[in-house]
Protein backbone atom coordinates (compact mmCIF):
# COMPACT_ATOMS: atom_id res chain seq x y z
CA UNK A 1 0.00 0.00 0.00
CA UNK A 2 1.40 3.44 -0.61
CA UNK A 3 2.20 5.95 2.10
CA UNK A 4 0.34 8.69 2.16
CA UNK A 5 3.25 10.88 0.99
CA UNK A 6 3.83 9.45 -2.24
CA UNK A 7 0.07 9.76 -3.13
CA UNK A 8 0.54 13.41 -2.20
CA UNK A 9 3.17 13.29 -4.51
CA UNK A 10 1.69 12.44 -6.96
CA UNK A 11 -1.71 14.33 -6.07
CA UNK A 12 0.60 17.26 -6.77
CA UNK A 13 2.71 15.77 -10.01
CA UNK A 14 -1.00 15.49 -11.42
CA UNK A 15 -1.67 18.88 -10.76
CA UNK A 16 1.39 20.34 -12.03
CA UNK A 17 1.44 18.35 -14.85
CA UNK A 18 -2.17 19.99 -15.61
CA UNK A 19 -0.60 23.46 -15.42
CA UNK A 20 1.67 23.00 -17.62
CA UNK A 21 -0.70 21.69 -20.41
CA UNK A 22 -2.68 24.86 -19.58
CA UNK A 23 0.65 27.00 -19.67
CA UNK A 24 1.56 25.43 -23.29
CA UNK A 25 -1.85 25.85 -24.38
CA UNK A 26 -1.37 29.39 -24.07
CA UNK A 27 -3.81 29.66 -20.52
CA UNK A 28 -2.88 30.52 -17.37
CA UNK A 29 -1.85 28.53 -14.94
CA UNK A 30 -3.63 27.98 -11.84
CA UNK A 31 -0.10 27.82 -10.01
CA UNK A 32 0.76 31.44 -10.22
CA UNK A 33 4.58 29.97 -9.12
CA UNK A 34 4.64 29.12 -12.73
CA UNK A 35 3.65 31.94 -14.55
CA UNK A 36 7.40 33.11 -15.30
CA UNK A 37 7.74 30.00 -17.55
CA UNK A 38 5.24 31.61 -19.91
CA UNK A 39 8.28 33.91 -21.72
CA UNK A 40 10.21 30.48 -21.68
CA UNK A 41 7.38 28.90 -23.62
CA UNK A 42 7.23 31.89 -25.86
CA UNK A 43 10.32 32.33 -26.37
CA UNK A 44 10.90 28.15 -27.41
CA UNK A 45 7.91 29.04 -29.11
CA UNK A 46 9.07 31.39 -31.77
CA UNK A 47 11.11 28.74 -33.38
CA UNK A 48 8.66 27.12 -35.40
CA UNK A 49 7.45 30.52 -36.45
CA UNK A 50 10.58 31.57 -37.95
CA UNK A 51 10.72 32.80 -41.53
CA UNK A 52 11.60 30.13 -44.11
CA UNK A 53 13.86 30.89 -47.58
CA UNK A 54 11.80 31.34 -50.29
CA UNK A 55 10.83 28.25 -52.01
CA UNK A 56 11.57 26.84 -49.00
CA UNK A 57 9.32 23.72 -48.97
CA UNK A 58 6.93 24.64 -52.36
CA UNK A 59 10.60 22.29 -53.92
CA UNK A 60 10.06 20.08 -51.76
CA UNK A 61 6.34 19.88 -52.26
CA UNK A 62 6.80 19.61 -55.66
CA UNK A 63 9.40 17.19 -55.48
CA UNK A 64 6.51 15.00 -52.52
CA UNK A 65 4.14 14.93 -55.46
CA UNK A 66 6.46 14.23 -58.28
CA UNK A 67 6.86 10.68 -56.25
CA UNK A 68 3.76 10.13 -55.20
CA UNK A 69 2.99 10.26 -59.16
CA UNK A 70 5.91 7.97 -60.00
CA UNK A 71 4.41 5.45 -57.81
CA UNK A 72 1.35 5.63 -59.59
CA UNK A 73 2.66 5.42 -63.24
CA UNK A 74 5.60 3.69 -64.99
CA UNK A 75 6.95 7.21 -65.44
CA UNK A 76 10.50 7.53 -63.87
CA UNK A 77 10.65 10.04 -61.29
CA UNK A 78 13.19 12.96 -61.93
CA UNK A 79 13.65 15.21 -58.98
CA UNK A 80 14.83 18.55 -58.80
CA UNK A 81 17.54 17.69 -56.38
CA UNK A 82 19.52 14.69 -55.70
CA UNK A 83 17.67 13.82 -52.62
CA UNK A 84 18.67 10.53 -52.27
CA UNK A 85 21.83 11.25 -51.15
CA UNK A 86 20.60 14.00 -48.83
CA UNK A 87 22.53 13.16 -45.94
CA UNK A 88 26.68 14.14 -45.58
CA UNK A 89 27.23 10.73 -43.79
CA UNK A 90 25.60 9.01 -46.71
CA UNK A 91 27.96 10.36 -49.27
CA UNK A 92 30.78 9.29 -46.95
CA UNK A 93 29.61 5.66 -46.31
CA UNK A 94 28.91 5.48 -50.21
CA UNK A 95 32.42 6.69 -50.83
CA UNK A 96 33.64 3.71 -48.63
CA UNK A 97 31.40 0.92 -49.62
CA UNK A 98 31.96 1.90 -53.55
CA UNK A 99 35.63 1.43 -52.89
CA UNK A 100 35.62 -1.08 -51.07
CA UNK A 101 33.45 -2.91 -53.87
CA UNK A 102 35.95 -2.03 -56.70
CA UNK A 103 38.66 -3.39 -54.55
CA UNK A 104 38.17 -6.34 -53.19
CA UNK A 105 36.07 -7.22 -56.23
CA UNK A 106 32.88 -7.59 -53.93
CA UNK A 107 30.65 -6.04 -57.15
CA UNK A 108 29.22 -9.07 -57.88
CA UNK A 109 27.56 -9.25 -54.62
CA UNK A 110 26.18 -5.41 -54.92
CA UNK A 111 24.58 -6.42 -58.45
CA UNK A 112 23.15 -9.98 -56.86
CA UNK A 113 21.65 -7.92 -54.21
CA UNK A 114 20.60 -4.89 -56.92
CA UNK A 115 18.02 -7.47 -58.84
CA UNK A 116 16.44 -9.19 -55.64
CA UNK A 117 12.70 -8.58 -55.00
CA UNK A 118 10.85 -8.52 -51.89
CA UNK A 119 10.99 -12.31 -50.37
CA UNK A 120 14.32 -12.75 -51.74
CA UNK A 121 17.27 -13.29 -49.52
CA UNK A 122 19.10 -10.46 -50.44
CA UNK A 123 16.48 -8.58 -50.61
CA UNK A 124 17.13 -6.55 -47.42
CA UNK A 125 20.97 -6.25 -48.90
CA UNK A 126 19.22 -4.39 -52.19
CA UNK A 127 17.66 -2.07 -49.92
CA UNK A 128 20.50 -1.45 -47.45
CA UNK A 129 23.02 -0.77 -50.45
CA UNK A 130 20.59 1.27 -52.18
CA UNK A 131 20.26 3.24 -48.98
CA UNK A 132 23.75 4.80 -49.50
CA UNK A 133 23.55 5.53 -53.13
CA UNK A 134 24.69 2.12 -54.26
CA UNK A 135 22.58 0.18 -57.34
CA UNK A 136 20.00 1.86 -58.93
CA UNK A 137 16.84 1.65 -56.48
CA UNK A 138 14.55 4.53 -57.10
CA UNK A 139 11.10 4.48 -57.67
CA UNK A 140 11.45 1.98 -61.46
CA UNK A 141 12.99 -0.25 -59.46
CA UNK A 142 10.65 -0.43 -56.76
CA UNK A 143 7.95 -0.76 -59.27
CA UNK A 144 9.48 -3.34 -61.83
CA UNK A 145 10.12 -5.21 -58.00
CA UNK A 146 6.36 -5.07 -57.41
CA UNK A 147 5.56 -6.40 -60.99
CA UNK A 148 8.20 -9.32 -60.75
CA UNK A 149 6.80 -10.04 -57.40
CA UNK A 150 3.18 -9.59 -58.54
CA UNK A 151 3.58 -12.13 -61.40
CA UNK A 152 4.94 -14.81 -59.00
CA UNK A 153 2.00 -14.54 -56.98
CA UNK A 154 4.45 -13.37 -54.13
CA UNK A 155 1.40 -11.67 -51.78
CA UNK A 156 4.12 -11.09 -48.65
CA UNK A 157 6.52 -9.93 -51.31
CA UNK A 158 4.03 -6.77 -52.18
CA UNK A 159 3.12 -6.29 -49.08
CA UNK A 160 6.73 -5.49 -48.31
CA UNK A 161 7.19 -3.68 -51.01
CA UNK A 162 4.44 -1.59 -50.54
CA UNK A 163 5.38 -0.79 -46.53
CA UNK A 164 8.62 0.51 -48.44
CA UNK A 165 7.92 3.72 -46.85
CA UNK A 166 7.86 2.42 -43.45
CA UNK A 167 10.72 0.48 -44.09
CA UNK A 168 13.04 3.59 -45.46
CA UNK A 169 11.83 5.44 -42.07
CA UNK A 170 13.16 2.54 -40.22
CA UNK A 171 16.79 2.51 -42.13
CA UNK A 172 16.87 6.24 -42.58
CA UNK A 173 18.84 7.15 -38.98
CA UNK A 174 22.07 5.20 -39.63
CA UNK A 175 23.24 3.48 -42.97
CA UNK A 176 25.74 1.82 -41.50
CA UNK A 177 23.77 -0.19 -39.17
CA UNK A 178 21.16 -0.59 -41.84
CA UNK A 179 23.92 -2.02 -44.07
CA UNK A 180 25.01 -4.40 -40.85
CA UNK A 181 21.48 -5.32 -40.36
CA UNK A 182 20.83 -6.42 -43.80
CA UNK A 183 23.83 -8.56 -44.11
CA UNK A 184 22.82 -10.08 -40.95
CA UNK A 185 19.48 -10.55 -42.70
CA UNK A 186 21.27 -12.13 -45.52
CA UNK A 187 23.45 -14.33 -43.58
CA UNK A 188 19.86 -15.38 -41.63
CA UNK A 189 18.03 -16.51 -44.74
CA UNK A 190 20.98 -17.95 -46.95
CA UNK A 191 20.99 -21.65 -45.00
CA UNK A 192 20.25 -23.41 -48.42
CA UNK A 193 22.99 -23.01 -50.53
CA UNK A 194 26.78 -22.54 -49.95
CA UNK A 195 27.10 -19.65 -52.80
CA UNK A 196 24.50 -17.69 -50.83
CA UNK A 197 26.58 -18.65 -47.38
CA UNK A 198 29.75 -18.02 -48.72
CA UNK A 199 27.80 -14.19 -49.94
CA UNK A 200 26.48 -13.47 -47.21
CA UNK A 201 29.73 -14.11 -44.63
CA UNK A 202 31.57 -11.64 -47.38
CA UNK A 203 29.26 -9.07 -47.09
CA UNK A 204 28.94 -9.48 -43.48
CA UNK A 205 32.75 -8.56 -43.33
CA UNK A 206 33.00 -5.76 -45.63
CA UNK A 207 29.77 -4.55 -43.32
CA UNK A 208 31.46 -4.86 -39.82
CA UNK A 209 34.67 -3.15 -40.98
CA UNK A 210 32.35 -0.45 -42.75
CA UNK A 211 31.21 0.03 -39.42
CA UNK A 212 34.11 -0.12 -37.33
CA UNK A 213 35.66 2.70 -39.66
CA UNK A 214 32.93 5.10 -38.77
CA UNK A 215 32.96 4.78 -35.67
CA UNK A 216 36.34 4.62 -35.00
CA UNK A 217 37.11 7.46 -37.39
CA UNK A 218 40.04 5.42 -37.87
CA UNK A 219 41.80 4.02 -41.18
CA UNK A 220 41.95 5.39 -44.36
CA UNK A 221 40.05 3.51 -46.72
CA UNK A 222 43.14 2.22 -48.66
CA UNK A 223 44.27 1.24 -45.24
CA UNK A 224 41.13 -0.28 -44.28
CA UNK A 225 40.63 -1.96 -48.03
CA UNK A 226 44.55 -3.93 -47.71
CA UNK A 227 43.03 -5.04 -44.36
CA UNK A 228 40.06 -5.97 -45.56
CA UNK A 229 42.47 -7.76 -48.77
CA UNK A 230 44.20 -9.70 -46.30
CA UNK A 231 41.39 -10.46 -43.93
CA UNK A 232 39.53 -11.89 -47.27
CA UNK A 233 42.01 -13.63 -48.88
CA UNK A 234 41.78 -13.96 -52.69
CA UNK A 235 39.27 -11.45 -53.72
CA UNK A 236 37.69 -13.91 -56.30
CA UNK A 237 37.04 -16.49 -53.64
CA UNK A 238 34.64 -14.43 -52.77
CA UNK A 239 32.75 -13.67 -55.93
CA UNK A 240 29.40 -15.45 -56.44
CA UNK A 241 28.98 -17.75 -58.81
CA UNK A 242 25.65 -17.89 -60.70
CA UNK A 243 22.62 -16.12 -59.31
CA UNK A 244 19.32 -17.23 -60.05
CA UNK A 245 18.40 -15.97 -63.17
CA UNK A 246 21.69 -14.95 -64.74
CA UNK A 247 20.36 -15.86 -68.24
CA UNK A 248 17.99 -12.72 -68.03
CA UNK A 249 20.27 -10.39 -66.27
CA UNK A 250 18.69 -7.21 -67.11
CA UNK A 251 20.74 -4.75 -69.30
CA UNK A 252 20.87 -2.23 -66.97
CA UNK A 253 21.03 -2.04 -62.87
CA UNK A 254 18.08 -1.25 -61.40
CA UNK A 255 15.62 -3.83 -62.95
CA UNK A 256 15.16 -6.85 -61.99
CA UNK A 257 15.56 -10.61 -63.76
CA UNK A 258 12.00 -11.74 -65.01
CA UNK A 259 9.84 -13.71 -62.97
CA UNK A 260 10.02 -17.04 -64.33
CA UNK A 261 13.67 -16.88 -62.87
CA UNK A 262 13.39 -16.03 -59.17
CA UNK B 1 -1.68 20.61 -37.27
CA UNK B 2 -5.00 22.95 -37.93
CA UNK B 3 -6.24 21.25 -41.56
CA UNK B 4 -9.32 19.60 -39.49
CA UNK B 5 -11.72 18.16 -41.52
CA UNK B 6 -9.79 18.82 -44.54
CA UNK B 7 -6.89 16.22 -43.63
CA UNK B 8 -8.36 13.53 -44.85
CA UNK B 9 -9.20 14.45 -48.63
CA UNK B 10 -5.79 16.78 -48.16
CA UNK B 11 -3.78 13.21 -47.67
CA UNK B 12 -5.92 11.49 -50.45
CA UNK B 13 -5.19 13.95 -53.10
CA UNK B 14 -1.06 14.18 -51.23
CA UNK B 15 -1.24 9.96 -52.45
CA UNK B 16 -1.97 10.92 -56.03
CA UNK B 17 0.50 13.03 -56.46
CA UNK B 18 -1.46 16.42 -56.74
CA UNK B 19 1.07 19.24 -55.89
CA UNK B 20 -1.49 21.33 -54.19
CA UNK B 21 -2.01 18.93 -51.70
CA UNK B 22 1.72 18.49 -50.71
CA UNK B 23 2.03 22.26 -50.65
CA UNK B 24 -0.69 22.37 -48.21
CA UNK B 25 0.65 19.38 -46.20
CA UNK B 26 4.20 20.90 -45.78
CA UNK B 27 3.21 24.51 -45.59
CA UNK B 28 2.19 23.05 -42.66
CA UNK B 29 4.63 21.03 -41.21
CA UNK B 30 7.67 23.10 -42.13
CA UNK B 31 7.73 25.77 -39.75
CA UNK B 32 7.52 22.82 -36.97
CA UNK B 33 9.64 20.87 -38.38
CA UNK B 34 12.36 23.49 -39.16
CA UNK B 35 12.14 25.56 -35.60
CA UNK B 36 12.54 21.70 -33.70
CA UNK B 37 15.94 21.28 -36.05
CA UNK B 38 16.64 25.21 -34.95
CA UNK B 39 15.86 24.67 -31.01
CA UNK B 40 17.99 21.58 -30.77
CA UNK B 41 21.34 23.16 -32.66
CA UNK B 42 20.69 21.17 -36.09
CA UNK B 43 23.53 23.69 -38.00
CA UNK B 44 21.27 23.42 -41.53
CA UNK B 45 18.11 23.07 -40.04
CA UNK B 46 15.90 24.14 -43.59
CA UNK B 47 18.41 21.02 -44.91
CA UNK B 48 17.44 18.63 -41.92
CA UNK B 49 13.62 19.36 -42.56
CA UNK B 50 14.22 18.48 -46.45
CA UNK B 51 15.94 15.32 -45.59
CA UNK B 52 12.56 14.98 -43.49
CA UNK B 53 10.16 15.86 -46.05
CA UNK B 54 12.08 13.37 -49.02
CA UNK B 55 11.50 10.46 -46.00
CA UNK B 56 8.26 11.74 -45.76
CA UNK B 57 7.46 11.49 -49.05
CA UNK B 58 8.62 7.58 -49.61
CA UNK B 59 6.95 6.66 -46.96
CA UNK B 60 3.14 8.66 -47.15
CA UNK B 61 2.06 5.83 -49.52
CA UNK B 62 1.81 3.96 -46.94
CA UNK B 63 0.77 6.16 -44.23
CA UNK B 64 -2.76 5.21 -42.79
CA UNK B 65 -4.20 7.78 -39.44
CA UNK B 66 -5.73 11.18 -38.57
CA UNK B 67 -4.07 14.65 -38.70
CA UNK B 68 -2.52 13.44 -35.17
CA UNK B 69 -1.59 10.37 -36.34
CA UNK B 70 0.20 12.35 -39.42
CA UNK B 71 2.04 15.04 -37.15
CA UNK B 72 3.51 12.05 -35.00
CA UNK B 73 4.71 10.58 -38.12
CA UNK B 74 6.31 13.31 -39.40
CA UNK B 75 8.12 14.21 -36.04
CA UNK B 76 9.08 10.37 -35.93
CA UNK B 77 11.01 11.02 -39.48
CA UNK B 78 12.39 14.29 -37.94
CA UNK B 79 13.44 12.81 -34.62
CA UNK B 80 15.64 9.92 -36.08
CA UNK B 81 17.21 12.61 -38.32
CA UNK B 82 18.24 15.01 -35.66
CA UNK B 83 19.83 11.14 -34.26
CA UNK B 84 22.18 11.11 -37.43
CA UNK B 85 22.66 14.78 -36.97
CA UNK B 86 23.95 14.21 -33.36
CA UNK B 87 25.77 10.69 -33.75
CA UNK B 88 27.87 11.72 -36.59
CA UNK B 89 28.31 14.93 -36.48
CA UNK B 90 31.74 15.69 -35.04
CA UNK B 91 31.00 18.56 -33.35
CA UNK B 92 29.84 18.97 -29.68
CA UNK B 93 26.06 19.11 -29.25
CA UNK B 94 25.87 22.93 -29.21
CA UNK B 95 23.87 25.19 -26.92
CA UNK B 96 22.46 27.09 -29.78
CA UNK B 97 19.07 27.15 -28.30
CA UNK B 98 20.08 29.05 -25.63
CA UNK B 99 22.04 31.11 -27.32
CA UNK B 100 19.40 32.18 -29.73
CA UNK B 101 16.37 32.14 -27.68
CA UNK B 102 18.68 35.30 -25.23
CA UNK B 103 20.22 36.89 -28.40
CA UNK B 104 15.99 37.42 -29.27
CA UNK B 105 15.71 38.00 -25.81
CA UNK B 106 18.28 40.52 -25.30
CA UNK B 107 18.37 42.18 -28.88
CA UNK B 108 14.58 42.22 -30.15
CA UNK B 109 12.45 42.45 -27.11
CA UNK B 110 9.63 42.86 -29.60
CA UNK B 111 9.78 39.31 -30.42
CA UNK B 112 8.68 38.44 -26.96
CA UNK B 113 6.26 41.81 -26.93
CA UNK B 114 5.23 40.65 -23.75
CA UNK B 115 8.42 41.26 -21.99
CA UNK B 116 9.49 44.42 -23.68
CA UNK B 117 11.20 46.90 -21.43
CA UNK B 118 12.18 43.67 -19.15
CA UNK B 119 15.64 42.90 -18.52
CA UNK B 120 16.54 39.79 -18.95
CA UNK B 121 18.02 38.03 -16.58
CA UNK B 122 21.32 35.79 -17.04
CA UNK B 123 19.24 33.04 -14.99
CA UNK B 124 17.73 31.98 -17.94
CA UNK B 125 20.89 31.12 -20.11
CA UNK B 126 21.30 29.24 -17.27
CA UNK B 127 18.32 27.63 -17.28
CA UNK B 128 18.29 26.38 -20.64
CA UNK B 129 21.44 25.34 -20.39
CA UNK B 130 21.33 23.07 -17.25
CA UNK B 131 18.44 20.95 -19.52
CA UNK B 132 19.42 17.95 -20.10
CA UNK B 133 19.26 16.47 -23.74
CA UNK B 134 16.17 14.31 -23.07
CA UNK B 135 14.46 17.48 -21.43
CA UNK B 136 15.49 19.72 -24.54
CA UNK B 137 14.02 16.77 -26.48
CA UNK B 138 11.10 16.60 -24.89
CA UNK B 139 10.04 20.22 -24.57
CA UNK B 140 11.31 21.21 -28.17
CA UNK B 141 8.71 18.53 -29.16
CA UNK B 142 6.18 19.56 -26.82
CA UNK B 143 6.44 23.41 -27.31
CA UNK B 144 7.99 24.01 -31.07
CA UNK B 145 6.62 20.84 -32.34
CA UNK B 146 2.93 21.47 -31.14
CA UNK B 147 2.60 17.81 -29.78
CA UNK B 148 0.59 16.45 -27.28
CA UNK B 149 2.52 14.52 -24.20
CA UNK B 150 1.17 11.17 -25.91
CA UNK B 151 2.35 11.94 -29.21
CA UNK B 152 6.03 12.98 -27.75
CA UNK B 153 6.06 9.71 -26.07
CA UNK B 154 5.23 7.53 -29.29
CA UNK B 155 7.88 9.90 -30.89
CA UNK B 156 10.73 9.23 -28.61
CA UNK B 157 9.61 5.91 -27.91
CA UNK B 158 8.99 6.35 -23.98
CA UNK B 159 5.83 5.54 -21.61
CA UNK B 160 3.61 8.54 -20.72
CA UNK B 161 4.65 8.73 -17.53
CA UNK B 162 8.19 8.73 -18.03
CA UNK B 163 8.22 11.62 -20.60
CA UNK B 164 5.29 13.67 -18.06
CA UNK B 165 8.00 13.11 -15.57
CA UNK B 166 10.57 14.69 -17.87
CA UNK B 167 9.22 17.71 -19.09
CA UNK B 168 8.17 18.54 -15.05
CA UNK B 169 11.68 18.09 -14.15
CA UNK B 170 12.34 20.05 -17.38
CA UNK B 171 10.19 22.89 -16.55
CA UNK B 172 11.01 23.18 -13.73
CA UNK B 173 14.75 23.19 -13.91
CA UNK B 174 13.69 26.20 -16.46
CA UNK B 175 11.67 28.09 -13.45
CA UNK B 176 13.72 27.80 -10.95
CA UNK B 177 16.50 30.05 -13.37
CA UNK B 178 13.78 32.57 -13.72
CA UNK B 179 12.85 35.21 -10.82
CA UNK B 180 9.44 35.91 -9.78
CA UNK B 181 9.86 39.40 -11.62
CA UNK B 182 9.76 38.02 -15.08
CA UNK B 183 5.56 37.91 -14.38
CA UNK B 184 4.28 38.79 -17.69
CA UNK B 185 1.60 41.18 -17.14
Amino acid sequence: MRSERALREDMWSELIDRDLDLLLDGKQPHNTDLAPLRSFVNMLGSFGATELSPGFPEDHAADGAAMARARLSDTPMRLSTGRRLAFGLRRRVTAAATSLMMIVGMTGVAWAADSAVPGDWNYGLDRALESVGIGAGGTEERLQELIVVRENGHVRGVSIASGSGADSVASSDDPVVGLEKAAATAVATTRGSQRAIDIGGAVSKLLAYLADTEKAHGPTISELAKEFKQAQGSSESNRPEVNPGEDNRPDHAGKPASPGNR
Amino acid sequence: MTLGHSFESVMEAAKLGADWAWAVLYGEIAGPVTGFFRSRGVADPEEAAGDVFFELARGLMSFEGNEDSFYTFVFVIAYKRLLVENRYSNRKLRTVLADRVLDRLHDDAEVMGVIAEHQVPEEVRLALEILTPEQRDVLSLRIVGGLSIDQVAEVLNRGVKKVKAVQRRGMARVRSQLPAETVLA
